[in-house]
């Protein structure tokens, strides 16, 4: 070889190496750099797989039940151990299974708010587990970035529903007392209103949750009674006592109120129990015994006092008689004719109280009610002034009541000279006749009579009505409301007893201003007469 | 065994010579990529089955040529011929295994001036009576770049492992051939000027660096992760 040859052999060879050293450093560059790459890539891939371990194990052992569905189909792709133990399942199939039988209504609703906002939060679904039993779950749902499906968190709330079943129960026992039971705050505010202070105090349940109680129920003076009570409540932790209470149409009730302090459940705050029972007719049942027991009371010594002012008058009118032969002077004579009417006057006096004190027996037949009411009337009609219209209801039939013609002539003859007398300007006194079946309210008020049929006599005037504080007291002997002089007070009395020997009652209904009506009830016969 | 030496570069005149052993085991080597591309056939991606298809023109080029040099006829027109073949299936074959359109792009434009420098070569300046070693350098370089360029792209894709890729190791086997060569078929008229002992001597470069690019080849048709 020459020289020259071998120099641009070498030449090439060494060219060609060059060539070859520069494209492979190149790529050796270019591989190194991607494996740097590669490198961070693989230490972000562990640090995700890293990651992701730490959720698959907060996903396998989080206490609630988590799976990944399809928000379309409901195919379920993942699960963990908590729902399958929560359904009662062993596989995906089983808890497949289980979601299918999820009410149709409840899917609907799950689906159309995934799909539409993305998630659903504490959606209560009632479903059964796979042996059956029962199974509250609260769903919530939040649909994944990539794809239709979405990750459900599921918590087992069987144990608290089946609670607030309890309590519902319980809530509605407490309904079906007529006792209104409230829970308030120290503050007042009402926590609780069951059904029967609803009932008592026209207020609802939402009305009152939240509002304070003595500003509903203690109206104007009535909130001293409610601070004395707190205060009470405050030292003694409980207060039993009656208070006055305003319902919501404003009308006053009297209640028996029976306070306790309790502790709430949950932090246990103290709050005060409240147990008000309605005592306003219980206590004028009580007040309406206790005047009758007193009026019985008043006939029984009026009675005796009657007798023996009777045993004293009697020889006086008697020796009246004997006396007028002997005595022959005019002055004399119109001396004994005054002593005579005195006494007359007196042994009238003592007939009546002796009448209401224990009524008069007399003779009891079948007596046509309307007759005697008609006879009363014509005997009325012509003392009535001409300012007052007399109107008749006595038209139907009636059937017959048993007793005596005189005295309910005298019962109604009273009660019409009384309305009468109620209209000094004039009016309109109406008498009608009907026939009623007394029912537990009527009964309520007068627990004497008997259930049955009974012949009602109202007596009503437009006349100038009667006090409400007169209204309790009208039919005691010797009250009056008229001028000293001019009446006994004895009529209404007298009526009374009458009527109540007859076994029948009398009611009053006045308003001032406006008249006032009687209504004489006496017991029917059962046959009727026209 | 004797056979006319097949030269990337121009020659003036036929030479017969004996084939070294090297050079045989280089001339066995083209069955390697193309008996594996056709048995994997099937399972190749698109780009892969270009690769095939192009080591069985190889193959076809390779006995051509012994079959003419052996009854004396010249056969430089198959290696321009053939020239054209390997760029542009390279081209197509990086053209596939990349994503970006971008690379795409670029990948397709050096195609297409590759061609058209080809056309004009052939038209105007190849008289097919020699070859033509400038061409033959261009090409080298054509593919170079293209290689280059396809495995920057390859890199930047952060997917998989690099050496399970089947363009990784073509790119590879392209980018060692072609730049170990290039200065070769560029000064190979001057060497064969210089004595059939010096190009002899030379041509063991081409002839190793042609047995690496065709294992590369054939380690780009078996990776397993043929997406």
């Amino acid at each position: 070889m020459q020289v020259a040859g071998v120099e641009i052999l070498w030449a090439v060879v060494g060219g060609s190496a060059i060539l070859l050293i520069l494209a492979i450093g190149y790529v050796v560059v270019l591989v190194q750099s991607h494996r740097r790459v590669m490198q961070a890539q693989q230490a972000k891939l562990e640090e995700v797989r890293t990651s992701e371990e730490k959720f698959r194990g907060i996903f396998d052992n989080s206490l609630a039940g988590i799976m990944k569905f399809s928000v379309d189909t409901w195919a379920i792709s993942d699960a963990n151990e908590a729902i399958m133990d929560l359904c009662g399942c062993s596989s995906l199939e089983d808890l497949q299974s289980c979601m299918s039988k999820l009410p149709r209504s409840s899917l609907e609703s799950i689906h159309d708010s995934v799909t539409k906002y993305g998630f659903i939060a504490e959606y209560e679904i009632r479903t059964t587990r796979k042996d059956g039993g029962e199974l509250w779950m609260l769903f919530s749902a939040k649909k994944m970035e990539n794809g239709p499906s979405a990750q459900a968190v599921v918590v087992d709330i069987t144990k608290r529903k089946q609670f607030e079943e309890k309590i519902k129960e319980q809530r509605a026992l407490l309904d079906q007392t007529q006792d209104a039971i409230m829970v308030v705050d120290y503050d007042g505010t009402v926590t609780f209103w069951n059904a029967g202070a609803e009932m008592m105090y026209g207020w609802s349940r939402d009305e009152m949750t939240g509002r304070v109680l003595e500003e509903l129920l203690y109206g104007g003076a009535r909130r001293k009674d409610f601070q004395e009570a707190m205060e009470d409540i405050h030292r003694f932790k409980e207060w039993n006592g009656e208070h006055y209470h305003t319902r919501k149409d404003g009308k006053e009730i009297l209640v028996e109120s029976r306070w306790r302090t309790v502790a709430k459940a949950f932090n246990g705050k103290l709050q005060i129990l409240i147990v008000n029972s309605d005592i306003t007719e219980k206590k004028r049942l009580e007040s309406q015994f206790i005047r009758a027991q007193k009026m019985e009371s008043v006939a029984l010594l009026t009675g005796g006092m009657a007798h023996d002012l009777q045993n004293i008058l009697a020889p006086i009118a008697m020796s009246i008689h004997l006396l007028e032969p002997k005595v022959h002077d005019e002055p004399g004579l119109a001396i004994l004719k005054a002593v005579g009417e005195s006494a007359q006057s007196g042994l009238d006096l003592v007939k009546n109280i002796l009448t209401y004190g224990r009524g008069i027996a007399g003779e009891r037949a079948a007596v046509n009610v309307i007759h005697v009411v008609d006879q009363v009337l014509s005997l009325v009609e012509r003392g009535l002034p001409e300012s007052v219209h007399l109107e008749r209801k006595l038209s139907g039939q009636t059937p017959s009541v048993l007793g005596d013609v005189n005295q309910l002539k005298q019962v109604f003859l009273n009660l019409c000279v009384n309305a009468r007398d109620a209209m000094p300007a004039g009016g309109v006194l109406t008498v009608a006749i009907a026939n009623i079946d007394a029912d537990e309210g009527l009964l309520e008020y007068n627990p004497h009579a008997d259930r049955g049929p009974y012949v009602v006599t109202s007596v009503a005037d437009t006349g100038t009505g009667i006090r409400e504080e007169d209204v309790d007291r009208i039919f005691e002997p010797f009250f009056t409301t008229r001028e000293q002089g001019s009446g006994t007070g004895l009529g209404l009395s007298i009526a009374q007893g009458i009527v109540k020997s007859h076994k029948g009652f009398i009611t009053v209904q006045s308003v001032v201003g406006e008249g006032t009506t009687f209504r004489v009830y006496l017991p029917a016969l059962v046959e009727p007469v026209s | 065994m004797s056979a006319i030496l097949r030269s990337p570069g121009s020659t003036k005149q036929v030479i017969t010579m004996a084939i070294p052993i090297f050079g045989q085991i280089h001339l066995a080597s083209f069955l390697i990529p193309a008996s594996a591309g056709v048995t994997k056939f099937r399972t190749l991606n698109k780009a892969m089955r270009i690769l095939a298809v192009l080591c069985l023109f190889a193959c076809l080029d390779v006995i051509l040529q012994v079959l003419l040099s052996m009854r004396n006829v010249k056969n430089y027109f198959i290696s321009d011929y053939y020239r054209v073949i390997e760029t542009s299936f390279l081209c197509a074959v990086f053209y596939y295994s990349v994503a970006p359109k971008g690379v795409r792009d670029v990948l397709r434009g050096l195609g297409i001036i590759f061609a058209v420098i080809w056309g004009a070569d052939v038209i105007w300046f190849n008289s097919h009576d020699q070859i033509s070693s400038g061409m033959a350098m261009i090409s080298r370089a054509f593919v170079l770049a293209m290689s280059l360029i396809a495995l920057q792209a390859t890199l930047r894709d952060e997917r998989s492992n690099l050496v399970e890729r089947p363009i990784f190791w073509v790119a590879m086997g392209a980018i060692l051939y072609s730049s170990g060569t290039l200065l070769l078929v560029g000064l190979s008229n001057q060497l064969l000027a210089l004595g059939q002992s010096y190009f002899v001597a030379a041509w063991h470069i081409n002839w190793t660096l042609l047995i690496i690019a065709n294992l590369f080849y054939t380690k780009g048709m078996l990776c397993k992760s043929q997406a």
